[in-house]
């Protein structure tokens, strides 16, 4: 490709822009300015625009959705886009374009589509590597009924990721890869496989950028096997051998296990909070809202996508009360504008062109910052957040009496959050802090009780209701089962610890720290209370005070880890680390590299293995500038709920 | 990109394999269609899908290519900068009908594939997904004519706008003259502004709100109004005037209503000789503009013409000539404009409705399958129904004979 580089979501788009154009590569389409290919003018008839029907499997469809919506899909030409396995009719006439995972079951259909003759022709595309010897399978069932001729095309098109933003993506089809990786009934089969497919999609995500990078991981346990596999495919990879121009990228390998505060820590900025207290999947949020009167709840689902909606991608990184506050002065902003233009025109006139989509959206932010708002407030998240965040800090580093104090008075206080985030809360507590293991147990205990008796006296107000739940059936069955898993997760979490397989906190915690601490505490409560009243009418217009409080956050673990193998600083990660290079045979040892001088990285993708967070991605963020892009991926993208659910299952 | 293209590797590998066990089959022949019985009817109507195809294919290749005109049109009509329209008058005029006759042929072609879509889609079953595919490809069809006819509704009005701003400008740069001309030349040439802004802006301006745009230019509309009706009474009373500086024209003729086309640079010049100069606007606006309202306009006499052009100079003849083609010409091209603008009006309005239905679905790929889940569920739910209702039918039904038994065997036993 071309040498500049264009962003991970960019290339991929453009590439399922190749496939729906049958993967003609003869005419080169006009590219606008933001590097996207312009299909649009191509006229109808041609391979660029000719109708055809789109045949997806599950993993692929969610590959599709966040980068294509019906309607985009539409303009390209697809009439119809239908599931792998459903029924599906014949429509003579018409080519057909499969986009499905190389496996049998997907190639028995297709063989027996074609025999069927369904379609006119039959467009194959692979998101990942087909076998040879699924190839031959399927050339067989072909052959066998003679339908060879409906083949048009066959490709491997190593789309194996889902970008959700232009800076992040997950590998599809990867859920529980905590628990997978790190649970004890796995075998060393099933491993190797599943290392082996995230080496593929990996593969697939540097193959899409169109570049050979430099691996860099630690060394033993899962980074290092993905790693060696990755530089190996890579090596082998055919069309790796012709060069690249540019800057080679870096891409850092690394492993959850090195930050598990992170993932279950409660968060402050607009898109974490979205993902971690609304339903939120591939960039799609849903959640119920009381319409005023509250009769009856309604589900709302919105799309979000930060390439196309200013405010989110501006905002999305900001703490949550900015937000708040930014969206009530644009919508401001935007009906005063269209009230001065009603009043020019007079009033029936149709309003201006830009206008109406942007008002839209900011009013789908309005109700998603209420949403979110509603759930802040009656959680208490800000009291978590801050406790977790002078936790992970440090703050308590010589004061653990304290600490546990602290984490003991909020744990038990039956007003302040639900279940989850007490266990996530006590997960920090015991990560973060060294305080011995049987402060964590009676912790724990604490809290076990006093849920059980904020259940009681829950269930003494609604007696008469309530009178088939008797004796010990104190916590709704949900909270039982939450509250199961979570001390099981922090037994496990403990388990760890003693066995000192989480690297201590102390030296974790670097001189990056801003301490901002002090008087936050009271702020923080007169901010909650603020936001309490307002929640209620429209947002709320949160202080500055408060918002300077929360937007200083504490770089994370990956963050140093990556921006020290950036800048290449000596005595860090950056000499312990594993240096591979796909063009280079073996280990390169970074010592002898740093004699010389060495370009600096333009272009850094940090993959994290078993599972990554919005707060996380968030953070990364804050490393990359105009020299530098820093793309963020994970195996998946969990919720802190998620991930609580996935150490559940560990012990 | 590493996407790699193994259909030459499938190919070549399937040569290589032994052909299929059985001999019969070396011969592949396409599987014969399943033989029942709504087959052909069902083919039938999979045959019109399949020349449906053809025509769509040509519609859409006939909106590229208006679409195309469009542009060609835009960038003419933008970049015309200030400067009269002489030149290209004629090529944007050309343009706009070609543009207008594509428009409507597709118009027409768009209303036949619908009403074929229809008809068919009875026939292969409400859910089939051939007519799926149709009436997607259709949909997709309208919204790309409808984004092309708005860009063309769009340039006709920047057209027109670009029409009225010269204007303007024009009666702009008169009004400073005529300061320097005197009491009856201001009266004078208030009268070719009433006679433009007529044409110009009028015409215009109830054409364009006739079609739900409505944007443009509300109070030109209401000048309009205003315009027509002062415009008359305004020309009367200079026509009178024109009578009392000592004409010798006859007074009934002199009350004409007629709106005038009046050069605006002959008036400066003319001044001397006005009333030669006006009878010759009108009589020429009679024999060369059928469109203006005529009704009440007097018969002249080839000798009343031929009196009258004696009296008026000949210099000035000469003068007023390119004037008369001048506007002559900018009024057809005016009609134009709005004729168009009329006739698309009503083809905007009925896409805007359908292209409204077919935005507003689903944005996202796995929102069809949640809607068949919904559905699913729903269908369960009425079939769960059903059986419930069944069942209570079924115990009221086992009652009734319990009771007509019990009935039977009282009767038996007591009466028998």
């Amino acid at each position: 490709m071309s040498s500049e580089t264009h962003s991970l979501k960019t290339s991929q788009l453009n590439a399922i822009h190749r496939m729906l154009s049958l993967n003609d590569t003869t005419k080169t389409p006009t590219v606008s300015s933001d590097g996207v290919y312009n299909y649009n003018d191509a006229p109808a008839g041609t391979s660029y625009n000719q109708w055809k029907i789109l045949i997806y499997d599950a993993p692929c469809r969610s590959i599709i959705s966040p980068l294509l919506s019906v309607s985009q899909l539409r303009s390209r030409g697809v009439t119809l886009h239908l599931l792998i396995s459903t029924d599906r009719e014949a429509i003579p006439d018409v080519p057909a374009v499969y986009f499905v995972e190389p496996t049998r079951a997907n190639l028995q259909i297709i063989a027996s589509d074609c025999s069927k003759r369904l379609y006119s022709k039959v467009h194959i595309n692979f998101v990942s590597k087909l076998d040879r010897s699924l190839m031959e399978e399927f050339g067989k069932l072909m052959v066998q009924n003679g339908c060879l001729d409906m083949i048009a095309s066959l490709h491997d098109q190593y789309l194996d990721f889902v970008c959700m933003e232009q800076c992040l993506f997950s590998l599809s089809n990867k859920k529980d890869s905590y628990a997978m990786i790190n649970g004890s009934g796995v075998t060393d089969h099933a491993m190797e496989q599943y290392m082996n497919d995230i080496a593929y999609g990996l593969l697939s995500v540097m193959g899409t950028m169109g570049s050979v990078p430099i691996i860099r991981c630690a060394r033993n346990g899962a980074p290092e096997m993905v790693a060696r596999k990755l530089n190996q495919l890579i090596a082998e990879h055919p069309s790796s051998s012709h060069g690249y121009h540019g800057s080679k990228p870096l891409l850092v390998i690394l492993d959850r296990n090195m930050d598990l505060i992170t993932p279950i820590q409660h968060s402050s900025t607009y898109q974490a909070l979205i993902d971690d207290l609304l339903t939120h999947n591939a960039n799609r949020v849903e959640f119920t809202m009381n319409p005023e009167g509250g009769r009856r709840a309604q589900l709302k689902k919105f799309d979000l996508d930060a390439d196309l909606d200013p405010f989110y991608s501006k905002h999305k990184f900001q703490p949550f009360p900015e937000a708040i506050e930014a969206n009530g002065t644009e919508l401001q902003d935007v009906t005063s504008r269209e009230m001065a233009i009603r009043s020019k025109t007079g009033g029936e006139s149709d309003p201006p062109s830009g206008d109406p989509n942007a008002k839209k959206q900011l009013e789908m932010h309005t109700s998603i910052l209420q949403a979110v708002m509603n759930e802040v407030a009656a959680r208490d998240v800000p009291q978590f957040f801050e406790l977790e965040a002078a936790l992970a800090s440090g703050q308590y580093k010589n004061d653990s009496a304290k600490a546990k104090a602290e984490v003991l008075s909020l744990v038990t206080d039956p007003s302040k959050g639900n279940v989850e985030d007490k266990i996530r809360l006590l997960i920090v507590f015991c990560l973060a802090t060294t305080v011995p293991g049987s402060d964590i147990t009676m912790v724990s205990e604490k809290m076990a009780e006093s849920l059980e008796s904020k259940g009681l006296s829950v269930n003494e107000k609604q007696g008469g209701k309530n009178s088939s739940s008797g004796g010990h059936g104190t916590l709704t069955k949900e909270d039982r089962g939450k509250l199961d898993k979570g001390l099981k997760a922090v037994a496990y979490l403990k388990n760890l610890r003693s066995m000192q397989m989480i690297p201590s906190l102390s030296d974790a915690v670097g001189d990056d720290y801003v301490s901002k601490g002090g008087t936050s505490s009271d702020l923080l409560s007169s901010f909650m209370s603020r936001a309490t009243n307002q929640a209620s009418g429209l947002l709320a217009k949160a202080t500055e005070k408060v918002s300077s409080m929360l937007g200083k956050i504490v770089k994370h673990h990956s963050t140093r880890v990556v921006e020290n193998l950036c800048e290449m600083k000596p005595n860090t990660e950056d000499d312990e680390y594993l240096y591979l290079d796909p063009k280079i045979k073996g280990d390169v040892d970074v010592k002898l590299l740093r004699n010389m001088t060495r370009a600096p990285y333009r272009e850094v993708i940090t993959f994290v293995i078993g599972g990554g967070c919005y707060s996380e991605y968030q953070n990364l963020q804050m490393i990359a500038n105009e020299r530098r892009n820093v793309t963020y991926g994970s195996t998946e993208l969990v919720s802190p709920c998620e991930f609580l659910g996935q150490l559940g299952k560990l012990s | 990109m590493v996407s790699q293209d193994r259909t030459a590797e499938f190919f070549s590998l399937c040569q290589s394999l032994p052909p299929p066990a059985t001999p019969q089959n070396t011969q592949p022949k396409p599987p014969p269609p399943p033989p029942s019985s709504r087959y052909s009817y069902k083919a039938e109507a999979a045959e019109e899908l399949r020349t449906f195809h053809k025509t769509a294919s040509i519609i859409s290749k006939e909106i590229h290519s208006t679409s195309q005109l469009l542009s060609e049109l835009t960038s003419l009509i933008h970049s015309r900068s200030g400067s009269l329209f002489v030149d290209e008058s004629q090529k944007v005029n050309n343009l706009v009908l070609r543009i207008k006759s594509n428009i409507e042929s597709l118009n027409t072609k768009l209303d036949a594939s619908n009403e074929m879509i229809q008809r068919n889609k009875i026939r292969l079953g409400r859910n089939s997904q051939a007519g799926q595919e149709a009436t997607n490809l259709v949909g997709q069809l309208q919204e790309e004519f409808v984004n092309t006819t708005k860009g063309f509704k769009n340039v006709l009005q920047v057209r027109s706008d670009r029409m009225k701003e010269k204007t303007d400008r024009e009666t702009n740069f008169h009004k400073t003259s005529k300061e320097e001309e005197g009491e009856t030349i201001s009266l004078l040439g208030n009268k070719p502004k009433v006679y433009q802004e007529y044409q110009d802006n009028g015409k215009l301006s109830s054409g364009l709100s006739s079609f739900g745009g409505g944007g443009f230019n509300n109070g030109g509309g209401l000048n309009l109004t205003e315009m027509a009706s002062s415009g008359p009474r305004l020309d009367l009373t200079s026509a009178i005037l024109q009578n009392q500086g000592g004409s010798s024209m006859n007074p009934g003729e002199s009350t004409t209503q007629l709106p005038r086309p009046y050069g605006i640079r002959q008036t400066e010049n003319n001044f001397g000789d006005n009333t030669g100069m006006r009878l010759r606007h009108s009589q020429s606006s009679v024999s060369n503009n059928d469109t203006l309202p005529t009704t009440s306009l007097p018969v002249y006499t080839p000798l009343d013409i031929q009196r009258m052009e004696e009296q008026s100079g000949q210099s000035q003849m000469m003068q007023l000539i390119p004037d008369q083609n001048y506007l002559r010409e900018r009024a057809d091209a005016m009609e134009t404009v709005e004729s168009n603008i009329v006739e698309l009006g009503t083809i905007f309005n009925k896409l805007a409705v359908m292209v409204n239905e077919h935005s507003e679905m689903v944005q996202r790929v796995e929102d069809n399958v949640d809607a068949a889940n919904d559905n699913l569920t729903l269908s369960l739910n009425t079939l769960t129904d059903t059986l419930d209702n069944l069942r209570s039918n079924k115990q009221l039904f086992f009652r009734m004979m319990a009771v007509l038994v019990v009935f039977v065997i009282f009767f038996i036993t007591f009466f028998a």
